[in-house]
């Protein structure tokens, strides 16, 4: 508090005896609510207080006094400020606080943390996240103040093709606000557009209908462990590794898998473990009479078309050159491999056959069509293609 | 039926493709090709095809490995990269109406696939010009915060007497004895307007005015509940606003009784940050 006077008194006595007393340096009274500054008034004139010794009582004024002042001439210590008492406070040390966050995003949801430290350990007040629009600094969602020290928070609804700016704003329980800032672009595919939107504007209610087509999406479910290979069976496709179990599909866009046992096609690009055999696809119907199953059993491939099986025709390779010794082969259901020696025997009425145990089936890959009323099957053995 | 396609252990599978038809001999002989991979359109029918590229799910949008459970719509003007929501949708809908489209703009809508986890592949539509010719009324109804559904649409077609468009601001100015006024600015800044207009619609093939009884009630009962509504002018005006009062006269000389309303609106919300939609 201040004034421009010095109205208020602070003390009064008498002058001592001393010695040493002078128009400016005299003794008073131990005084120690006394500081410099302050006035001593003396003949009703004022005198301003430049140096005061606490254990001595000697007072200096910086204006001299016209004589050397009496002992017990009477004086009045006053002020024309008061000063609080004198206290100790600790100066805080800046909180900081660090976003983390990606520089690209892929997810539509992605969850943000933040990272707050005070060397004093001032705990967090409050915290707020706030997304923007890069480009147009629109705020598109904030948090508001969130009264907690958990800096974290999740945003469900990352657009393609955007970049965003997120702000961590913190403050501290002593006041003291900090921030981190990142931005980030949302990365994605390179879009198919296979079938975009289509707009028809309605001129009767000034709108705009946006119709697009269904993804026809079918799920694979397992029931087994898969995997999918790289580069298998050449480069540049890739293929799933069903090791065991099922992988099945019975529903397309959502809705039941609902094709007629009488027309379809089914295109089935396959590699077989060495030493198959079993079932390789099967297409099941309500009625389990109509039912379709491809496998393969004693190296022969079996075709089962709703109630009767039969033995698949002929197999051919891709490449006429390959099939090997000629027209006789073509008539044989066998899997075998012409690299690999195999025996030859004649039947009784000359029936011929192939047996062919030492053939490594999975070198070969299979092309099958299935249809209602015919499987046709091709072998192809990438190692003899020409690239 | 084939209810069900089921592959077996065992196996390292290239490709599945099922059709729901019988492939011709060209068709078959195309497949043999020992680098032939199915794709979509190329062989009609396609029902599947699981080419296991990214996932073992089939899908006619390329990369896309998580299944779909819904749709989100957004839009965006011409020239402009903001995405402005237009609504969010179940997977097996197809298709959305937005009411948020001012005359006189370009807009392009971009759909993305909603999956559990992933933003999805955008595909956009073609920049598309809008030009409407009549002022419209749109009621909504919100469903949720910011989210409103299109009620009813009420198109002003006939004798439609706008007056002026006023932009109210907060400005008090206070004279002082300096030379210049003391100005006081707020944050008000709304529209209002009054309209007059035929509430009936012509109609296209005969010409004649449709214009009933239960027209009207509608509109009574809409003002009744608030009268929130979208307003959008041939200028290219959209404004979120309230119907603060409405009268109607009827010229009864008239055969088919045509209802005149008059009615003033305040601009209340933003549009910009809402989504107004029909399904």
């Amino acid at each position: 508090m201040f004034e421009d006077l010095p109205s208020m008194m602070v003390a009064s006595g008498v002058v001592q005896k001393s010695d040493n007393n002078t128009t400016t340096t005299f003794k008073i009274r131990n005084h120690p609510q006394l500081e410099v500054g302050m006035f001593i008034t003396i003949n009703f004139v004022d005198y301003e207080i430049s140096g005061y010794n606490y254990d001595s009582g000697e007072v200096t004024v910086k204006t001299a006094l016209p004589a050397v002042p009496a002992e017990n001439t009477a004086y009045k210590i006053m002020t024309n400020f008061i000063a609080s008492p004198s206290f100790f406070f600790r100066a805080l040390k800046t909180p900081k606080v660090t976003l983390t966050a990606p520089s690209s995003l892929t997810s539509r949801v992605q969850k943000f943390v933040g990272t707050y430290t005070q060397e004093q350990h001032v705990p967090v007040r409050y915290h707020q996240f706030s997304l923007y629009a890069v480009g147009t600094e629109r705020l598109i969602i904030t948090t508001g103040r969130v009264y907690s020290s958990r800096l974290e928070w999740e945003y469900d609804g990352f657009t393609p093709d955007t970049t965003y700016r997120l702000e961590l704003l913190v403050e501290s329980q002593a006041g003291q606000e900090c921030s981190d800032v990142k931005e980030f672009a949302t990365a994605y595919p390179y879009p198919d557009l296979t079938a975009p939107p289509i707009v028809e504007l309605n001129e009767d209610d000034n709108s705009a209908r946006i119709t697009w087509r269904d993804d026809m999406q079918s799920v694979g479910i397992t029931t087994g462990e898969c995997e999918l290979v790289q580069d298998f069976p050449f480069k540049g496709t890739n293929s799933a590794w069903l090791k065991s179990g099922e992988l099945y599909y019975d529903q397309i866009a959502r809705r039941p898998l609902y094709v007629e046992e009488d027309s379809f096609t089914v295109f089935l690009s396959t590699c077989l473990a060495d030493k198959f055999d079993g079932d390789i696809i099967a297409l099941d119907s309500d009625d389990q009479e109509k039912a379709f199953c491809l496998r393969l059993h004693d190296y022969k491939f079996m075709y089962r078309m709703k109630d009767q099986e039969k033995q698949v025709g002929a197999i051919y390779d891709v490449f006429e050159d390959m099939i090997g010794p000629t027209k006789a082969i073509d008539d044989v259901c066998y899997v075998w491999n012409n690299d690999i020696p195999f025996d030859f025997k004649t039947a009784d009425g000359g029936e011929m056959y192939w047996r062919e145990n030492t053939t490594d089936l999975s070198g070969m890959q299979w092309k099958f069509v299935l249809m209602p009323t015919d499987c046709k099957v091709k072998r192809i053995i990438y190692s003899k293609l020409t690239p | 039926m084939i209810s069900k396609v089921r592959m077996f252990a065992e196996q390292k599978i290239d490709y599945m493709m099922l059709l729901n038809r019988v492939a011709n001999d060209s068709e078959i002989k195309t497949s043999e090709d020992p680098y032939w991979l199915p794709e979509w359109e190329q062989i009609p029918g396609t029902r599947i095809v699981a080419d296991y590229t990214d996932s073992l799910n089939s899908s006619i949008i390329k990369g896309l490995t998580d299944e779909i459970v819904g749709w989100i719509i957004y839009r965006r003007k011409k020239d402009e990269q903001v995405y402005h929501k237009v609504g969010e949708i179940d997977a097996d809908r197809f298709f959305i109406i937005d009411h948020l489209v001012a005359s006189d703009n370009t807009y392009a809508w971009t759909i993305v696939p909603k999956t559990e986890t992933k933003i999805g592949i955008s595909m956009e539509s073609e920049m598309t010009y809008v030009d409407w010719e009549y002022w419209t009324v749109t009621a909504i109804k919100e469903i949720e915060p910011n989210v409103y559904l299109a009620d009813r649409v009420w198109q002003l077609q006939m004798d439609v007497e706008a007056a002026a468009l006023t932009q109210n601001r907060n400005v008090v100015v206070a004279s002082t004895l300096s030379r210049y006024p003391k100005i006081v600015v707020g944050e008000n800044n709304f529209m209002t307007q009054n309209i007059t207009a035929k509430l009936g619609r012509i109609n296209k093939f005969n010409g004649k005015l449709e214009d009933d009884i239960e027209g009207l009630q509608e509109w009574y009962e809409w003002i009744a509940q608030g009268g929130y509504a979208i307003i959008k002018d041939p200028k290219g005006h959209i404004f979120g606003a309230i119907l603060t009062d409405s009268a109607t006269s009827i010229d009864y000389r008239i055969l088919d009784k045509p209802s005149t309303v008059q009615f003033s609106y305040t601009e209340t919300f933003s549009v910009d940050d809402i989504s107004v939609y029909e399904l």
